[in-house]
């Protein structure tokens, strides 16, 4: 009992609420990147990699209510994932000219074929959190002062030296301190609540 | 200055990178890390290697995808598709019709009550249109069902029935019969008499701009089949060419969906493309929320004529706000620049309709179409155009025909304007499948009520509180008046008494307004984003009473300002006295002073100031921001009571409340300058008053 108030899948279960638009809309801004990067990244073009993730999203809506949520049969990402995959076939199938039943293998090969450093899941993985990532810091943006926010970006996302952010900002080294400090707080706490 | 404070160790140092060390220790490292380089470089060594994002940035290569990739996601995040409207499907998937039983036939799609739904003919904002068979009557007819997503809504649900019901009393050659209002497994349908034809915004689309005798002969069928139903009370609301049927064969016009505008304005404050996303056939009254009568029909009779005529609505634009402003501020543009073989009389009477104040209209449908139908009829016997002046006879008394009359813009103010409808018309096939994934909304707007005694000397202040639930936050709207309306996206939100009322809100951007005797007084865009968390809080200062007066109750001034304070805006500034003096030479927010923890909470803020203006074209207000951690940031603004002709002091506040346990911890004073010219500035306060609820309103 106390492990399933830990884990609570809360964007799945506002999920599968139909009437709850902004759980849609967070999904949407938050796997939707995640599921085109993918297509893109087995080779098809924007315009394509738009479509498929237009049909994922569509057959998703269209099943949430019966995906059940488990953590011991896999992860809802992993679901989602893999609709993706079958998508993604059945167009590689549509768009090779053939049939999917028939020549399905020709595209799942070519799916396969695809030659990567890392392997799917390593990049599912990876791309997940910086989908996140981005989907967060879009969210709290906002709410801080420009100088606040370049400074944790500038020393915090692009690596640059504190001195040298102070300086441009017209900030105290303490100052960006502090301002990368808050905004990290915000941005672990927003991560936190959709964590799933 | 002495620091105690030691060198703080390595777990300090990755709490503090990390964000999770409490503030007031990280403001004491601060200062620290001032004095103490060997602290800095560690620190520096620390942060370097607790990079956030190994990836970094993304690269400037990704920006071209990631544009793609933002347009699907605004599409995407529209509404999911299962919510009412069929998903764009390009492999035939069925559309979502839940209320449907098993049919019979397999060539069916379902049953309905005692009909066989045969296929879709459409999908409204309001729910599905759909094609059955009457096997009793042995006839086709259309039925409309309220969609899924409202049909759980009983105020929508009653709302529908009761207006169907309604229409289901006007019985008229020219407005579409109503055969019967029901409901099923608690969906409710009504059903039509089937016709077989096209829409008139179909026609138009397909043949362009209609002739002279075809737009009279429809117009004056419009506008009898409307008099018969303002003659039973019944107000339209939403005549445009999509809701006029123009039967096969003998193109006699239907008129259809009587009334449900309202029930769609009551209980989906904007579905894309329905509602608020066509205000270009809107009075102007009913695209500010305001009250309507019969009249409103007539404007909208005016748009109708005007399209059949121009092709095009006379409003039409790329923006809902920049449809709304033109709905209510601007002529559009003279028929005859349009088309010059616009006959004079036609273009008058058209014209007249437009009129942005409904007493200025042609008052009547059935005058107009009489005036049509006359005009028809002379068309047919004579071939010659009958005089222009024969028109006073008939009602148009007040409109003179002056050939060289000119609209108060002059020509040509539209051209460019007219560039962008042509475009968007030519878009509009295009963008069609987009939109079946506009559908669900996704904010919560919750209204209750909540008074206020304020300390300013103005007692019993009502403030109505209006909260647009975010994901993240809350968009709250504060009028202390109780005489206001507030209107999002043109749609009044009722408000009668406490108690939360929900509203849905599309992504996206949404107007509010706040109006007072039928005047704006207020008007924001807000965005929604997903996920967005922007929270306004607008408080509108009293009119008629100065800041000067005596406060009542415990109120104690938090701050007051001299010009020995440097403002933190310097441009255009200068100190003359004890004010100061500030040059617009464009809109522009003068930011004054910030207030950091002020230590307030469950009281009203005044911000006060006397202010003067000196050759200012425009106007100018007091504008106040609360940061809060609870809230984020609001704002208050004296939008009420602006700055304008006057060239003496006087005294202007806006109060901005803070309820229990929401604290502030920075306060800005501002001050806005729409327009140009010269505004002084002296005796700025801060005040803390009292926050009282009252028993009653």
């Amino acid at each position: 009992m106390d492990d399933q108030l830990k884990t609570r899948p809360s964007l799945l279960l506002d999920l599968r609420d139909p009437d709850d638009g902004q759980a849609w809309s967070r999904f949407v801004a938050i796997y939707s990147p995640l599921v085109y990067r993918y297509a893109r990244r087995h080779g098809l073009q924007e315009t394509d990699a738009a479509d498929v993730t237009q049909e994922v999203f569509s057959a998703v809506a269209r099943s949430i209510r019966r995906f059940d949520y488990d953590r011991q049969k896999g992860t809802f990402r992993g679901w989602l994932m893999a609709v993706a995959r079958s998508k993604l076939q059945d167009f590689l199938a549509r768009r090779d000219g053939k049939l999917v039943g028939a020549g399905g293998t020709a595209a799942l090969r070519r799916l396969e074929e695809q030659p990567s450093a890392e392997d799917d899941d390593a990049f599912i993985e990876r791309e997940h959190r910086r989908c996140l990532f981005d989907w967060a810091v879009e969210q709290i943006r906002g709410d801080f002062q420009e100088a606040t926010w370049q400074a944790f970006w500038q020393t915090g996302v692009e690596g640059k030296g504190t001195k040298e952010v102070a300086a441009s900002l017209g900030m105290t080294v303490g100052a960006v301190y502090i301002a990368r400090s808050r905004v990290l707080a915000r941005l672990k706490e927003i991560l936190r609540e959709i964590e799933e | 200055m002495s620091f105690k404070e030691v060198c703080p160790d390595e777990t300090k140092i990755e709490q503090m990178l990390d964000g999770t060390l409490p503030s007031e220790a990280q403001r004491r490292i601060a200062l620290h890390l001032e004095n103490c380089p060997a602290c800095q470089d560690k620190f520096e060594q620390f942060a370097r290697r607790a990079t956030l994002l190994p990836e970094g940035a993304p690269q400037p290569d990704e920006r071209r995808q990631e544009t793609v990739l933002h347009r699907l996601m605004e599409k995407l995040s529209g509404g999911r598709p299962e919510a009412g409207e069929q998903a764009d499907s390009p492999q035939g998937e069925e559309p979502y019709l839940p209320f449907l039983h098993p049919a019979d036939d397999p060539e069916h799609l379902g049953r309905l009550g005692p009909y066989d739904v045969i296929s879709m003919i459409g999908q409204g904002g309001m729910g599905v249109v759909l094609k059955a068979y009457d096997p009793r009557l042995n006839r086709f007819v259309a039925i409309k069902v309220l969609a899924p997503q409202w049909a759980s809504n009983a105020a929508a649900r009653k709302r529908f029935l009761r207006e169907a019901q309604a229409a289901a009393a006007v019985s008229h050659e020219h407005v579409v019969t109503i055969h019967a209002v029901d409901e099923a497994e608690g969906f409710p349908y009504f059903v039509m008499h089937y016709v077989l034809g096209v829409s008139l915004a179909e026609r138009i689309r397909r043949t362009g701009p209609l002739g002279l005798k075809e737009t009279l002969r429809i117009g004056a069928q419009i506008a009898s089949g409307l008099a018969a139903a303002h003659a039973q009370g019944l107000i339209h609301r939403d005549i445009k060419p999509a809701n006029i049927l123009l039967e096969n064969g003998v193109e006699r016009v239907k008129i259809t969906d009587f009334g449900l505008a309202r029930v769609a304005g009551e209980i989906q404050l904007t579905q894309t493309g329905q509602v608020a996303g066509t205000p270009e056939y809107m009075s102007p009254e009913q695209a500010r929320g305001q009250a309507l009568d019969h009249r409103s029909d007539l404007f909208s009779l005016g748009c109708v004529l005007y399209a059949m005529i121009a092709g095009r609505s006379p409003f039409a634009s790329s923006s809902v706000w920049d449809v709304m402003d033109r709905v209510c501020n601007h002529p559009p543009r003279r028929l005859q620049e349009v088309d010059p073989e616009t006959p004079g009389w036609l273009a008058e009477i058209i014209e007249k309709l437009l009129a942005k104040n409904p007493d200025d209209r042609i008052q009547s449908a059935a005058e107009v179409a009489k005036l049509l139908n006359w005009r028809l009829a002379q068309l047919q016997q004579v071939h010659a155009d009958p005089p222009i002046h024969s028109s006073s006879n008939l009602g148009l008394t007040e409109v003179r025909s002056e050939p060289g009359r000119v609209g108060p813009d002059g020509p040509g103010r539209h051209a460019p304007a007219l560039k962008a409808m042509r475009k968007i018309g030519a878009d509009a096939p295009r963008r069609s499948p987009a939109r079946v994934w506009v559908v669900a909304a996704t904010l919560l707007l919750l209204i209750g009520t909540l008074g206020v005694t304020e300390a300013t000397g103005v007692t019993q202040l009502t403030a109505t509180v209006i909260r647009i639930f975010r994901p993240e936050g809350t968009l709250e709207i504060v009028v202390d008046d109780p005489g206001v309306q507030v209107a999002v996206d043109g749609e009044e939100i009722g408000i009668e008494g406490a108690g939360p009322h929900e509203i849905r809100l599309r992504l996206g951007k949404h107007q509010i307004e706040v109006l007072k005797n039928g005047k704006p007084v207020y008007q924001d865009l807000v965005t929604v984003n997903r996920g967005g968390k922007q929270v306004v809080k607008i408080g509108l200062a009293p009119p008629d009473k100065p800041a000067e007066e005596s406060p009542a109750g415990k109120s104690r001034k938090i701050k007051s300002f001299t010009p020995e304070e440097k403002t933190i805006t310097q441009d255009g500034m200068t100190v003359k006295g004890n004010a100061w003096r500030i040059e617009a030479r464009e809109n522009r927010t003068v930011r004054l002073f910030e207030i950091p923890d002020p230590g307030v909470e469950d009281c009203t803020v005044f911000y006060r100031a006397k202010m003067k203006s000196e050759g200012l074209v425009g106007r100018a207000y007091l504008e106040m921001w609360c940061r809060s951690p609870d809230f984020g940031e609001a704002f208050s603004r004296g939008l009420m009571n602006p700055v304008g002709g006057t060239t003496d002091w006087a005294s202007y506040g806006i109060p901005f409340f803070l309820k229990k346990g929401e604290r502030t911890d920075l306060i800005k004073l501002n001050v806005v300058i729409e327009g140009k010219g010269t505004l002084w500035i002296k005796d700025l306060e801060l005040i803390k008053g009292p926050l009282r609820p009252l028993a009653t309103r």
